[in-house]
Parts: C-alpha cells; structure tokens; sequence
C-alpha cells in the first residue's frame, strides 16, 4: 500500500509530513486512514479487472493489453467457453426470477405489516427478521437437507435455488418499503378516499406511486445481492447446470484460475454497478419533488 | 365509518393478511420448516447403505446419539469439534475488533469531517457491497500466491528475502481475509450511529470546555455505543458462519473453521452429527441475534441510507 | 435523518418474548405434517431398498455377480439416440473437451453437460439425491460399485450398445466386484503414488526404505499435498504401516489415525487432486497423486519449468516394495437416465481404438483398451519418452492392491477419521 512513497521527492515528502504533523488538524490522519481504506479495499479489486484484460494466462505477472479473456479466440474466453456462459446466464436467470418472486411478496408483506395490526403480523414479521440475520450456511444446510429429504419432487438445482434464494431475499424488500411506509405516512391515501377513491384504487393509483422509488431500490438490491449470493446457490446446485458465478469462482480458484474468470467476475461487477447506479438515480427523480419540498419547509 | 386512525377499517378483515399470506408461507415453508428438518437429521439416523441421511420428524423417536457424540466431542479437550469452535471463536473474535478498529475512524470521518467528499466516500465504502466478495477473495488469491503482488512488493521493501507462502495455512491470511471481507457492513450501523449524532451535542461539549479527545469520549463513543454493538454482532454472525474464506485463503486443518466442519460433514454418513452442529452454532449465536433484533429497528437502520 | 423522539424500538421486549415464543410453540405441530411427508419419501425409488445386511462386500477371492432385479432391466435393443443433452457426472477434466465435442458432433450436435465432483464420497451423496439428473457416471471407483448397484442408483447396462467394449476391452482386468459387468464396464487404469520435483528435492523418493515417510518428513511442511477423500488419505496411513487399505479393524484404524493427526499438525497437508494446476505457482514439493495425472502436468508447466523436473514413483517398484494402489475406474449409466442411449453410445465411443488414443492424448489416464500398448503410445508421440513410468503394464496390476468396497459401519469410521485429520478444510 505504501509503495508509492519511496518514489516520492524528498521536498514533497517533507510537505506531506508537515502536513500530517500538522496539530492542529487531527482530521488528517483521519483523511489519510479514510484514503488508505479506501484504497486497500478497492485496489485489489481494481487489479483483478485489470488482470482480465491480460494478454497472458498468468494471475500474477501483467504481460501486456488484450480482449482475449472477453470474447476472442480463445476457448477459455467468457463468451467461447460453454462453462463460463452458461454460469453467466444461470445468475443472471436465477437473480431475475429472485427479484420477480421476493419483490412482490416482500412489498405485499410490507403493506400488509404496514396495515394489518393483527397478532399473526408480528410473529410472522419476527420470522422474517430472524431469517434475515440466520448465519447463512444453517439456512443453506436446512434448505438442502428439505429438498434432499423432504420436497423431494423439487430436489436440488435450479428450482430450489429459486425458492431458497427468493426467501432468503424477502427482508430486503419487506425492510425497504416498510421504511418508506413509514416516512410517507396514510394521510395521501386518506385524502384520495375523502375525495371519493375506491380503497383499491387510492392504493394502485396513490400508494404504489408513492412506493415506487422504495420498490425500485428493491429491486437492485435484491438483484445485486442474489446474483453474489454464495452459500445457498452452492448447497442447492448439483450439477454443472445450475452453476453460478460465484460458483464457477469459487471452485476455479481452488484450480485452475485463467484470466476469463476475472473477465466472468467483472462482468458482474459490472453489472450491478449499473444497475445500482440507475437505481440511485431514478430513485432521486422520482424523489426529487418530495426533497424540493422538504427543502422550502 | 370512516376512521382516520386505523388504516384497516375501510377494508374486510381479510383483505391485509392476504396481503401478508405469500411471503409468510414461503417463509413457513423455506425457512421454518428447513429448520425443524435439520432437527430431524440431527436427531435422525442413516440411510443403512448410502450412509445418507434418514430424518426422523416424529420427537418421541428422536435418537440422541448423534447429538450427545456432539456435545461430548466439544467438551473433551484436543476434539476436532472443539478445535474448530474455539479457533473461530478466536478468529471471529479478533477479526470484529479489526473491523471495529478500521471501520469506526473511517465511519466517524465520513460522518464528521467529509464534507465537499462525503458523497465520494459513501460509494467508495459501499462499494464493496455489490462487488462480489467471492471476486473480493479471488483478487487476494492471487495478490498472495508466492510470485503474486504482496510478496513483490515486500521483498522490493527487503523486508522478506524469500516470498512467503501466504496462502498455505497462515491464520493470519484467514483473519485478513475475513476483516477484508466484513469491515463494509461494520462501517454501515457505525456510519448510521455517528451521523445521526447532532453537531450541536458536539459543539456543546466543546462550548462548555471540554477538549476534542474529550468530547469524543464523553459524548461521542457513548453515543454511538449501540451502533458499535450492532455493528458488532451483524459482522461477527456471518463470520461464525463463514467457511469459504478459509477454504480459498488456506484450507488446512490448522485454519479450518466451524463451518468447514458442517460443510465438510453435511455430504458424509457424518450427516447427523453435521446437523447438530449446525444446531450448537445456532443456539451459541441466538442471544447475540436476539438482541440485534431487540436492540436495533433493522427497517429504520436500512431507511437511512 | 428521522427524530430522535422516533427511535423508540419497534418492539418491546414483552411483546418481542411473545412473539420468539409463538414460534416455537408452532414448531412441534409441524413434526406431524413433515413425518406425513417422509413417510411418502421411503416408498420413493431413491434408494436405501436393500438392507445393509444384504450388502455384499466383493473382494478378488469373494466376488460378486450384482443381480438385475424384475424391474430393474437394462434398456430395449435397437433404440435411437435421444436428442440430450448427455449429463456426464466426473472428475474435472476426465473426459477430454474435445473428445466430448466429437461425440457430439457424431450424434448430430447433442449438447453435452459435465458436471464435476471433488471426492467418491461427494459422488455417492450426490447420487443418492440427484442421480436422475446424470446419464452416465465416469468414475464410479470399484469400492463404489456394489452399493450403487444394489441401492438401485443405477442401471443394469446392455452390451449390444456396446460392440466395441466387446471387442476391444483389454485382458486381465479383473471383475469380482461385478462379475460378467452387468452394471458397469472400466474405463482408465492407474496407480497412485508420489510426485515430486526433483529440482527442488534432493531425495531419491522411489528408493527410500519407506516412500510413505516422505509425506511425513518436516522438511516439506506446507509443501506435502495429499489426495482427497477418505479412502486416499487413509490409504496412505495403512499403507506406510504395512496394513490393508480396506482394514476394518478399530485398533488399527485408530493407530492410523493417530499418526495422521500428528502428520496433519507437523505437516500442515493440503487435500487436493489438481496438482497439475498448481504447478504454476510451486504450491507444493511433493504431491500423492495418481499416475494419470503425469501427463496434464506437460500442458502446466510454468515457464523454466521442465517436465524432467518432475519424477513419480510407485511404492511396490521402489526399494522398499511397500504395498501401492492400483485401480480402474468404472463408467456406469444413472437409474433414472433421461438420455441411456446416449450413456451406452458414449461408452462405445470412448472404446473405439481411434477416439481411446485421442481422449488419452489429452487426458494422459491409460484407457482399459487391447489397442493400446506402451510403445506405440510413445512411438506416435501420444506420450512424452519421459512419462512412460505413467503406463501401468500387465505384471504391474498383481503388484498392486484396491481400495474395496467396506461395510457401512467402517465407512463411516473412515469418513469420519477423514474429517478429524482435514478438520472439513
């Protein structure tokens, strides 16, 4: 992490101890740990990128620029080799069903829990919470034990990945909306009936509004975290179907890494960056006038 | 009829537990009852050929044997159950502390200091969170092979003449690992804590004479005490339950963790034995989980961000 | 940021003990639905018919002729190939890509999926709960056999698919574990032993008094990697004692056990079968591996590194003639095989002369054909001069002894020394 400073000229190296020494700005060394964070987390990450456009087969040595690892030639390149592709395609299938199953429900659940004062919420709110703070290997041993021994007819694979992933996703939606919920309060709902709504209507034409940004940043959440989710996908996958890319790293870097797999891997990354970062900023527009609003109050 | 004070009243009593019905049965069904099954395994028997596992669902035919073979493995010194448990004890343990270490200063710059950057900081410390963490570890992998970045730059620096094999069993590559790959969600509750915390609190402590060091420890750190525990517990459960770092960082029985056991087990005609074992970590964990529940309101915690 | 004033817990405690104790009063009314439930399981085809008594423990001198039960008949003559894909079930990189990609392209571009596993354990558990997801199984290890076929878990082959195993399957192999091969039909032989670098190792290995110790010997701490699955790493145990690698007895497996656990702490082992591609980054000075394995070390080699760097030995050919493994791994066809056509015609394939010399090419694990022989292997430059101590010859196979088929019982007891010696890592 240090390497840079011994290249650093000695007069700048003066400055920039000066600098630190400074007592009157303890937030330096502050500044300088915040930087040093940042840069001992992002760094290796940023060099594993860098490695999937290595000319070369090597992990550790950089032997010039090249696509080869992406899409060329090569066999082993992300888009030739069959293995790879389809660990691309089975997350990216297996994140969407995720988001298609444990948004809706979560985003029923959280309106439910919003509304309904019942004793039957609170218990099963209590369930939901708990799942979501389960270590996940005693999730992912549980699930696959149920569909080894139990829901036989559904049996390990791509099915109850999708069932014990959609689960395992639930409280992200159910926490988020809820949020919103609360932060919205019923009085627009209330206002639309007094001005004559149906009870269904105000909700489809004033509450889903109101929630969308809040079902938006669901559903990047839970498409970003199913598609680096691990341990339930690993216990639940069998064969080489239902292999994802977590999966495919996981057992390739025991093996035999090439650099297609940092190619794989940064795909995802990718991926979820763009997807969190649209997410962010439509869920800014569609906030934008609430904010405008909170500002001139 | 109408009455402003309970949403409820304009619809038949049906209508919000319906809404609640779906996910409460996906989560009856893929989490309740996967958890009494792994009681069923681990007070089940075996499948007489394949050794695999034979659930029993009935308690009164429980078969304890599994079980008590369990909990007498990990009181009897030297065991292998024994070894793995207090290791990653061990390991959980100083990995929290790292991260509570690492994580609470650059929480508390974020929160206070970085002004005109703090939203170049927030994506730079949330980052991690979608970057993949088996992608996280696979980067370390190869950073730390014998020719890889870490020894280059160390024998560079002459602090190491020959390149040492990180990853061949070193408990200190496993714990780096682990804060490298937990400190994030640490940072999040301790951010959380600390920005809600107003500045003029602060400023009244500096007014009334009380110098930075001061302020902090007086009126900072006690305020943020329940954003240390929490972020505590939610970095230490996942740890305890963390077997893939090990296996990629070093994978000897010198490092093997809790988990590597349960894993390790769970495909074998140790099926049974696996499962209590995932019982035990269960029951050591539940007061820490309960109290996380109890103590922090996940829903607002997340609403913040 | 919201009000302090709104940060009161969602919950409070009274309610939240309430609520942890509905729970679990739910739990308990669940037993009954679940037993429901497995009850239904037991009557599934997934195995566990036959009892462990009725186990029978082939060995050379007790061997077994595996029975095709009433329903159990292999599939009709004459059928078409199914449309796939072929699901093969193997060890990583046991059948060569391109080898598979030909037999594709010859049944009329049927797809083909490889799915791996790490150990026979892992196999048998994967089997037992998803064995209708793979058409055939390549490395069924002989110890395996009786079980998979007697729990139902896989199909009793027809030959007429299977001309060319008939004609070109190669002699003295023997098939006490399946007599007349109702169930299964071999595919590659090999021995296990050490490999080492030579470069970085002064020890002449194959000439020691006892090749075993190497594995023990400090000097190679954290760079001693060991084969894994249970019955490997006990193997090396009984075997460095003068033991049988299928020992039943507790006293014994237990002094094994004990030197293991030492060798474990003072050596640090690593359990892995992907030597080859560890090479690169000089994981490891020695390596108990098997001898098929030579060959894919020639497509790793780092840069500067010679295949001459590497030697092998096998024990009983050392000076010291310890006992050594020698096996050969069977293909079988899965019960519930949507593509058993397909499975045969792979076979028949991969014992065609032509596609067996191809496959091995790559796959450098010798294939159990009469075609092959040890001189034109290296005379047509499938086989470096330098690795011909990987071809296992006729006088060597009454040298070797096999991991067999163990009761239940001392299965368990294996796999679960195996777990104290790795710690599941």
């Amino acid at each position: 992490m240090s390497a840079g400073l011994g290249m650093v000229r000695p007069s700048a190296w003066r400055r920039f101890d000066a600098w630190v020494r400074n007592p009157w700005a303890q937030a330096r060394f502050l500044w300088a740990g915040a930087i040093a964070y940042v840069v001992w987390t992002i760094v290796p990450v940023v060099i594993a990128v860098a490695f999937s456009f290595n000319a070369g087969k090597a992990q550790t040595t950089w032997q010039g620029f090249s696509l080869n690892r992406w899409y060329t030639q090569d066999v082993n390149s992300v888009f030739q080799d069959p293995e790879l592709r389809s660990a691309l395609a089975q997350s990216f299938k297996l994140s969407a069903l995720v988001v298609l199953i444990a948004v809706p429900l979560g985003v029923a659940f959280a309106i439910a829990l919003d509304r309904w004062r019942g004793r039957g919420a609170g218990s099963a709110n209590f369930v939901m919470l708990f799942s979501f703070i389960t270590p996940e290997i005693a999730i992912g041993v549980g699930l696959f034990l149920t569909v080894t021994k139990v829901l036989t007819s559904v049996g390990l694979g791509f099915k109850s990945q999708v069932l014990g992933l959609s689960m395992y996703e639930l409280a992200y939606p159910v926490i988020i909306v809820r949020a919103r919920l609360l932060s919205i309060g019923k009085h627009y709902e209330e206002a639309a009936m007094d001005l004559g709504a149906s009870p269904t209507r105000a909700m489809r034409r004033v509450l889903l509004p109101l929630l969308s940004p809040a079902i938006l940043a669901s559903v990047a959440i839970v498409f970003a975290s199913s598609i680096d989710n691990f341990v339930i996908s690993q216990r639940l996958c069998a064969s080489a179907a239902c292999q994802t890319i977590p999966i495919v790293i996981y057992s390739a870097a025991r093996r035999s890494p090439l650099p297609s797999l940092n190619a794989l891997a940064s795909l995802t990354l990718f991926t979820s960056t763009i997807l969190i970062a649209l997410a962010f900023v439509a869920y800014r527009r569609l906030t934008a006038g609430e904010r405008a609003a909170v500002g001139e109050a | 009829m109408r009455k402003g004070t309970d949403g409820g009243a304009w619809f038949p009593r049906w209508f919000w537990p319906s809404f609640a019905a779906p996910a409460t049965i996906w989560l009856f069904l893929l989490f309740v009852v996967p958890f009494y099954v792994v009681l069923s395994v681990a007070f089940g028997t075996l499948d007489p050929i394949f050794l695999t596992a034979k659930p029993v669902f009935n308690p009164v035919q429980w078969d304890v044997t599994a079980f008590r073979g369990v909990l007498g493995n990990l009181l009897t010194n030297g065991s292998i159950e024994q070894q793995t448990l207090v290791r990653t004890f061990v390991y959980v343990a100083i990995a929290t502390v790292a991260c509570l270490l690492i994580g609470y200063p650059v929480a508390y710059f974020i929160a206070r200091h970085a002004r005109r950057t703090k939203a170049f900081f927030l994506i730079a410390f949330i980052a991690p969170f979608w970057i993949s963490y088996m992608m996280r570890m696979f980067a370390w992998v190869n950073l730390l092979q014998p020719d890889g970045y870490v020894n280059r730059i160390l024998q560079f620096f002459g602090v190491f003449g020959e390149p040492r094999l990180w990853l061949n069993g070193k408990p200190s590559t496993v714990i780096m690992g682990l804060i490298y790959g937990y400190v994030p969600f640490m940072i999040l509750p301790l951010f959380g804590t600390l920005d809600r915390i107003e500045r003029s609190t602060i400023e009244a402590a500096r007014d009334l004479g009380a110098g930075q060091l001061r302020t902090f420890s007086r009126v900072t750190l006690p305020l943020s005490k329940q954003g240390i525990l929490a972020g505590c517990i939610i970095v230490a459960l996942p740890m305890f339950g963390d077997y893939f770092t090990q296996t990629l960082l070093a994978s000897t029985r010198q490092t093997a963790m809790f988990g590597n056991l349960i894993v390790n087990s769970i495909e074998t005609s140790l099926v049974n034995a696996g499962a209590a074992l995932v019982i035990v970590m269960l029951l050591l964990l539940i007061a820490p989980m309960l109290y996380y529940l109890r103590s922090t309101n996940v829903a607002r915690e997340l609403a913040e961000r | 940021m919201s009000h302090p004033k709104d940060r009161h817990p969602l919950i409070d405690r009274r309610e939240f003990m309430r609520r942890a104790a509905a729970a679990g009063i739910a739990l308990p009314s669940l037993a009954a639905i679940l037993a429901a439930c497995g009850s239904s399981d037991s009557t599934a085809p997934q195995g566990g018919s036959a009892s462990a008594a009725g186990l029978q423990l082939a060995r050379p001198d007790a061997p077994v002729t595996l029975a095709i039960a009433g329903d159990d008949l292999p599939i009709a003559d004459g059928l078409n190939p199914e449309s796939g894909p072929l699901k093969i079930f193997g060890y990583a990189d046991y059948i060569w890509k391109k080898v598979r990609n030909q037999f594709g392209e010859s049944f009329g571009g049927v797809p083909i999926e490889y799915t791996v596993f790490d150990t026979p354990d892992e196999m048998v558990s994967k089997m037992q709960s998803n064995g209708a997801d793979f058409d055939l199984i390549v490395t069924v290890t002989m110890d395996n056999i009786g079980k998979l076929a007697q729990g139902g878990l896989i199909q009793p082959l027809n030959h007429s698919y299977l001309p060319n195993v008939e004609s070109n399957l190669a002699s003295g192999i023997p098939d006490f574990y399946d007599v007349g091969r109702a169930y299964s039909v071999p595919y590659v032989i090999f021995t296990t032993g050490v490999a080492w670098r030579n470069d970085l190792i002064g020890d002449d290995i194959a000439n020691m008094e006892n090749p075993y110790d190497i594995y023990f010997d400090t000097k190679y701490t954290g760079e001693a990697h060991l084969l894994n699955g249970s019955r490997d790493l006990l193997a090396i145990g009984l075997l460095r004692k003068g033991y049988d690698p299928n020992e039943s007895d507790t006293t014994i497996l237990d002094e094994v056990k004990q030197d293991l656990l030492e060798g474990a702490d003072t050596m640090g082992w690593k359990y892995d079968h992907v030597d080859y591609t560890e090479l690169s980054s000089n994981q490891w000075k020695v390596h108990n591996t098997w001898s098929g394995q030579m060959a894919y070390y020639q497509y790793y080699l780092p840069k500067g590194l010679d295949i001459t760097a590497l030697s092998y030995a096998w024990p009983p050919q050392g000076a010291g003639g310890q006992s050594g493994l020698l096996a050969h791994d069977l293909f079988a066809i899965s019960k519930g095989a949507a593509n058993p056509v397909l499975a045969h015609e792979m076979i028949n394939f991969l014992y065609d002369p032509t596609n067996a010399i191809t496959n091995y090419s790559y796959e450098g694990y010798q294939p159990t054909v009469a075609s092959f022989n040890e001189e034109s292997a290296v005379k047509d430059g499938y086989l470096p001069k330098s690795l011909t101590y990987t071809i296992v010859t006729g006088d060597m196979i009454p040298l070797g002894v096999t991991e067999l088929e163990l009761a239940p019982a001392v299965n368990q007891l294996y796999q679960q020394i195996y777990q104290e010696v790795t710690g599941g890592a």
